[in-house]
C-alpha cells in the first residue's frame, strides 16, 4: 500500500500514436503568452494551431481570476496588447468602476492596470482567433513531445478521444511552467526556487483570488470612510484578520486581502495563499491538490469571517472560486542567454531586444511575505531568452522564458507575457517561411516585423521624457503591502 | 492515418491501494465514499480542481427527485448536511414547481461553492485520498486484468496500482481506453436521429439582475415568462429577425432574491459522425455555446426589464456531456427493464428517474411517466475485465435508460453501490463478478440505501404511479 504519491516502481510503455494534425507553429497555452503567439504567427501566415489544456482562453486572466492588463503603457509596449485594450473597451469588456483606492495602491487604471470582465474576455478571444485563422484545440493537453536529436517533431496531446500527436515545424512553449521544454528533456531552469537568502530551495506558493457577491456596497463603503485606515485602502482588514487568527477563528496565511469592490455587489477578493513546503514542487500533483483543499478551506473562513463582522457583507456569497490555484513559479527553457535582476536594474538594453518590459518585480515569499515596489526603469527582454539552448525548434515565451527568479517575479507578468508571445510568435512564423531554425534567423528581420505590427521592441528607441517618468516613479516607489 | 512511434517509457508507480475511483462527480463521490467507509484504501482521481462534476463544473448544482424512502444513503446524508450548513438553496421560484422540477418534487438546489468546499471535508473525514489536476488517460491490462491505471499531470506520466478500478468518468473513459467492451459509441439506436448523438447543454449564470422588477415584468406576462420553458415568443421572434444566435427556442431563467439567475438554453447539437467525447467537437462546442450564451444576454438586457444592467457571472468550465459510452455490462438495463419488469434479484439501487431527452433538433422530451425501478449490481460489472466496475453515467445501460440513470442522484446511488462491492471485494479478496451480492445488498442497506422497489414502501410506490398517470410532461423547447 501507498497513499504517498513516492515512486515505489516503475512500468513500461510504448505508443504507436495517431498524427492527427500537421502545423507550421504549434502553440501550447491559450494564456497571455499564447495568444500573443498564436494571433502574431498567423497573422505572419503560418499555419498556426493553439493547444488549451482547458475550455476557454486566457490562462490566468481567465481561469484564475487574474482579469487584468498591468501597467499597460502605449509607449512601452504597442502592438497586440493594445489591439485588445481597445477591442475590449470598444466591447464594454473593461471595468469602469474601479475604486479610487485601487489607484492609491499604484495598482490601478491611472498606472495603466486595465481590468477587464474575464467572460467577456473569452469570448473576444474566440473570435479574434477565428478572425486570424488560428486552429484552436481545447481540452487538449500537452504531455510529451516526441523529440528526434535536436528537434521536437511533434506534441503528443492526452484528450478524452484518447492520445494523439500534432506536428509542427516550430513548437512555441506557453505553458506558464517551460512545462514542453521539461517534458521534452530540455534543459530548464526553475528546478530549485529561491536562489539565496533565508527561503532558498524552496519555491514561491499558490496564490488564490475569488469573486463574492451580494454585498451592500452602499454599507460597506460606509463603514469603510469611517474606518478608513483598515477598510478605506486596497489591502483591507488587517487588524480584523490579525485578530481574528490570534483567536484561532480563521487560519489563513495572510494578514490582509485586497478587495475590488463593484457598483452591483461583487467584489475580487484575493487573500488565500499557499506555501509550498521545501521540496515541493508547484506543478506536482500532491502540492496541487493540497493546495486546492487548503485555499478552498481559506477562502470559505475568510468569507465567513466577512459575512460575521463587516458591514455589507452580511448577505454576501463565495460566487466563484478559480479553476486551479494561481502559480508563481515554475520551470522555464534555459535559453541562448538567461536575463538577470542585474540585467533589469542595470544593463537594461540589448541588440536582440524583442520587447519593452516595465513591470517590476512582484515576489511572494513562503511565509507569506510580499515584496513590490516600482523601482525598476523600463529594460528590454532579448530574443536570446526566447530560445531553447539545445531544441533548435524550440521558442518559449510568457512566464516560460529564460530568466532568474527575480526577473521572472516581473516578466511572468500578463502584460509582458503578450509582449514576448508577440515576438516568438513572429520569429516562428519567419523561421517557417524561411525554413531556418529561429536560432538563425536575423533578429532584425523580427524587429523590423515587431515594429512594423506596432511593438516597441527595445528602450534604445523610448523618448528620454518617457524614461525620466519612469525614473521619477522609481525615485518615489512606494512598496505595496499585501 | 500517419503514425509516429513513441520510444519506451518507464513510468513510475505511485500509489498503490485497494480502490481507484476515477471521476469526482456524484457517482466518483458515492463510490468514493462507499469504499472508504467500508475499510478500503481509496484514491480518487479527479482531472480537474475540485470535486462535483457536472454538478459543480457544469453548473448541475442540484440532485434530482430526492426522496429519502427510495433513496437513502449518501444521497439522503449530503443533501441533509448541506442544507444544515446552509448550502441548499430555497428560494427557487414557484414556476420551477409548476413545471415538475421544483422542490415540491424533490429536486434539492445547492450552492456549487458550498458543495465543492463541503466534497473536501466529507472525503477526508472518510479517509479518501484526492488527487486534483489528475487527468486519467489509460490503464496497463494483463489479460483481463488491469494492472494500474495510468494519470498524466503537470508533473508528467505515473501509474496507480490498485485491486478494484471504478470507472465514474461520465463517459466510459477508462472502460473505452482500456479496451474493454462498451456500448454507446453510436448514440440513438432508431428513429430520425439513429447514429445521432445528443449534444451538449450550457448553463451559466447572469448577475446583476434587479429581480423586483424582472418579477413585475413575469406577473404582467405570465404565459410567456412566469413559466419554467420561458421566452418563447421573445426568442422566436429575434430569432426570425435573425437577431439571436440560439439552437433552442426558449430559456430557463432560475433568479434568485440577490439578483443571481442560472440561465440554461444554449445547446450544440452534434453532426451524424461526430462524437461527444472528441477534441473537435468539444472546442466547436465551447466556442458555439460560448457565442449563444452572449447572444441570448444582449437579448435579455435590451427586451427584458430587470436584465438592463445585468451581466455574464460566469460559465462552465465545460459543455455538459449528455452522451457518451459506458461499459458493456454482464447485464444491460434496457427500456423495458425500467418500465416492465422493474425488479432484479441484484438489484442494488432503486431510481425514480425517467428519461430526458435532448434531440438533435434542439428540442427536449421529459415526462415522468416512469414509476420507480431496480438498477441491477450486474450492470456495474464489466463483462470482460475482471477488476473493473461503473458507476454514474458509465454504468451498462441501452440509450433510454441511459438518458435517465445519468442523472446526479441515480449516479452517486450506483456510486455508493460500485464503491461498497470494491471494497467489499477488496477485504474478501474476489473479483467483483464473484462478490456474493447478498452481502451486498445487505451492506448496502445497514448503511441506509435501499436496494429495491421492494423495499419502498407501498404509499410512495402509489404516489409515482399516481405522478405517471398524470405525467406532466416538459416538451420541447422548440416550442
Amino acid at each position: 500500500m501507498n497513499m504517498g504519491g513516492e515512486p515505489v516502481s516503475t512500468i513500461r510503455e510504448q505508443f504507436d500514436t495517431p498524427v492527427l494534425y500537421e502545423a507550421d507553429v504549434l502553440v501550447v497555452g491559450g494564456g497571455p503568452a499564447g495568444i500573443g503567439a498564436a494571433l502574431a504567427s498567423a497573422r505572419h501566415g503560418a499555419k498556426t494551431i493553439l493547444l488549451e489544456r482547458f475550455g476557454c482562453l486566457g490562462g490566468n486572466q481567465t481561469l484564475t481570476f487574474s482579469n487584468l492588463f498591468a501597467f499597460v503603457d502605449p509607449r512601452i509596449q504597442g502592438g497586440i496588447i493594445q489591439e485588445i485594450i481597445e477591442r475590449l473597451g470598444k466591447g464594454g469588456g473593461i471595468v469602469l468602476d474601479c475604486p479610487e483606492k485601487v489607484n492609491r495602491s499604484g495598482w490601478g487604471p491611472e498606472q495603466g492596470v486595465h481590468f477587464f470582465d474575464g467572460e467577456y474576455y473569452k469570448y473576444l478571444l474566440d473570435n479574434m482567433m477565428k478572425e486570424a485563422a488560428v486552429k484552436v484545440l481545447f481540452h487538449s493537453f500537452a504531455v510529451a513531445t516526441i523529440r528526434e536529436g535536436n528537434s521536437i517533431r511533434g506534441v503528443v496531446v492526452e484528450s478524452r478521444q484518447g492520445r494523439f500527436a500534432v506536428t509542427a515545424k516550430v513548437v512555441i512553449d506557453c505553458s506558464g511552467l517551460g512545462e514542453i521544454a521539461w517534458k521534452s528533456g530540455a534543459p530548464v531552469i526553475g528546478e530549485e526556487g529561491f536562489a539565496d537568502g533565508e527561503c532558498k530551495g524552496q519555491h514561491m506558493g499558490y496564490g488564490y483570488a475569488y469573486y463574492a457577491s451580494g454585498i451592500d456596497i452602499d454599507r460597506f463603503r460606509a463603514y469603510a470612510a469611517k474606518h478608513q485606515a483598515e477598510w478605506g485602502e486596497f489591502s483591507a482588514g488587517r487588524d480584523l484578520i490579525t485578530q481574528a487568527k490570534a483567536d484561532g477563528r480563521v487560519r489563513l496565511l495572510r494578514n490582509s486581502a485586497l478587495i475590488r469592490e463593484r457598483i452591483g455587489g461583487r467584489a475580487w477578493i484575493l487573500n488565500p495563499s499557499y506555501s509550498l513546503q521545501e521540496g515541493q514542487h508547484p506543478w506536482e500533483v500532491e502540492a496541487m491538490t493540497a493546495g486546492e483543499i487548503d485555499l478552498r478551506r481559506q477562502a470559505r473562513e475568510l468569507h465567513n469571517l466577512f459575512k460575521a463582522e463587516v458591514p455589507g457583507f452580511e448577505d454576501a456569497v463565495i460566487e466563484q472560486t478559480p479553476q486551479q490555484p494561481l502559480m508563481r513559479d515554475g520551470h522555464r527553457i534555459l535559453g541562448e542567454y538567461i536575463l538577470t535582476e542585474h540585467d533589469i536594474r542595470h544593463v537594461k538594453s540589448f541588440d536582440d531586444a524583442i520587447a519593452v518590459c516595465n513591470m517590476p518585480p512582484d515576489i511572494f515569499y513562503p511565509n507569506g511575505g510580499h515584496k513590490f515596489a516600482y523601482d525598476v526603469t523600463p529594460y528590454d527582454i532579448p530574443f536570446r531568452c526566447l530560445i531553447s539552448a539545445e531544441v533548435d525548434n524550440l521558442l518559449a515565451a510568457g512566464s516560460s522564458v529564460s530568466m532568474d527568479l527575480v526577473t521572472w517575479a516581473a516578466v511572468r507578468y500578463n502584460t509582458p507575457s503578450v509582449c514576448t508571445g508577440q515576438a516568438a510568435g513572429t520569429a516562428a512564423a519567419l523561421a517557417v517561411r524561411q525554413n531556418v531554425s529561429p536560432k538563425r534567423l536575423d533578429v532584425k528581420m523580427i524587429q523590423a516585423a515587431l515594429i512594423s505590427a506596432g511593438q516597441r521592441t527595445t528602450v534604445r528607441t523610448l523618448p528620454d521624457a518617457v524614461i525620466k517618468d519612469y525614473e521619477r516613479r522609481a525615485e518615489e516607489a512606494k512598496p505595496l503591502r499585501i | 492515418m500517419n503514425h509516429v512511434v513513441e520510444p519506451e517509457r518507464q513510468i513510475p508507480v505511485r500509489y498503490e491501494v485497494d480502490v481507484i475511483v476515477v471521476g469526482g462527480g456524484p457517482g466518483g463521490i458515492g463510490a468514493a465514499l462507499g469504499a472508504a467507509r467500508n475499510g478500503a484504501k481509496t484514491l480518487l482521481v479527479e482531472r480537474f480542481g475540485c470535486l462535483g462534476g457536472s454538478q459543480t463544473l457544469t453548473y448541475s448544482s442540484s440532485f434530482a427527485f430526492v426522496n429519502n424512502e427510495l433513496q437513502g444513503g449518501f444521497v439522503k446524508e449530503i443533501t441533509e448536511r448541506i442544507d444544515k450548513g446552509g448550502g441548499v438553496v430555497h428560494d427557487i421560484p414557484e414556476k420551477w414547481d409548476r413545471g415538475g422540477w421544483g422542490p415540491k418534487q424533490g429536486v434539492v438546489f445547492f450552492d456549487g461553492e458550498y458543495y465543492k468546499h463541503f466534497l473536501d471535508k466529507i472525503v477526508e473525514e472518510a479517509g479518501v485520498k484526492v488527487i486534483f489536476h489528475s487527468f486519467a488517460v489509460g490503464t496497463i491490462r494483463d489479460g483481463n486484468t488491469l494492472k494500474a491505471l495510468i494519470v498524466e499531470s503537470r508533473e508528467g506520466r505515473f501509474a496507480i496500482r490498485a485491486k478494484v478500478i471504478i470507472d465514474c468518468t461520465g463517459i466510459g473513459d477508462i472502460a473505452w481506453k482500456s479496451g474493454a467492451p462498451v456500448i454507446g459509441e453510436e448514440g440513438f439506436p432508431d428513429g430520425p436521429y439513429k447514429g445521432q448523438h445528443m449534444g451538449y447543454g450550457w448553463a451559466f449564470f447572469i448577475g446583476g439582475l434587479d429581480v423586483k422588477r424582472y418579477r413585475a415584468f413575469e406577473k404582467e406576462n405570465p404565459e410567456e415568462w412566469n413559466q419554467y420553458i420561458s421566452g418563447r415568443e421573445l426568442i422566436k421572434q429575434a430569432k426570425a429577425k435573425g437577431e439571436l444566435y440560439l439552437l433552442r427556442n426558449s430559456v430557463i431563467l432560475g433568479e434568485r432574491e440577490n439578483g443571481r439567475v442560472w440561465v440554461l438554453s444554449p445547446g450544440y447539437t452534434l453532426k451524424p459522425g461526430q462524437h461527444p467525447w472528441e477534441v473537435e467537437a468539444m472546442t466547436a462546442g465551447e466556442i458555439d455555446l460560448r457565442k449563444q450564451a452572449w447572444s441570448l444576454h444582449k437579448l435579455l438586457k435590451e427586451n427584458v426589464p430587470g436584465f438592463e444592467n445585468s451581466y455574464i457571472e460566469q460559465t462552465p468550465v465545460q459543455p455538459l456531456l449528455r452522451d457518451g459510452h459506458r461499459i458493456r455490462g454482464e447485464h444491460i438495463l434496457t427500456e423495458h427493464d425500467m418500465t416492465t419488469v422493474k425488479v432484479h434479484d441484484d438489484a442494488i439501487t432503486v431510481c425514480n428517474m425517467p428519461p430526458d431527452y435532448f434531440l438533435p433538433n434542439g428540442t427536449h422530451e421529459f415526462e415522468f411517466n416512469v414509476t420507480p425501478y431496480d438498477i441491477p449490481y450486474r450492470c456495474l460489472v464489466s463483462t470482460e475485465i475482471d477488476n473493473l466496475l461503473a458507476a454514474g453515467a458509465s454504468v451498462s445501460l441501452d440509450f433510454k435508460a441511459w438518458a435517465a440513470v445519468r442523472y446526479n442522484t441515480p449516479s452517486m446511488c450506483t456510486g455508493q453501490a460500485a464503491g461498497t462491492a470494491a471494497a467489499l471485494c477488496a477485504k474478501k479478496n474476489v473479483i467483483p463478478r464473484h462478490l456474493n451480492v447478498r452481502t451486498l445488498q445487505e451492506t448496502l442497506r445497514s448503511q441506509g440505501l435501499r436496494t429495491s422497489v421492494k423495499e419502498v414502501p407501498e404509499r410512495i410506490i402509489k404516489q409515482y404511479e399516481r405522478m405517471a398517470q398524470e405525467a406532466l410532461a416538459i416538451k420541447d423547447y422548440a416550442g
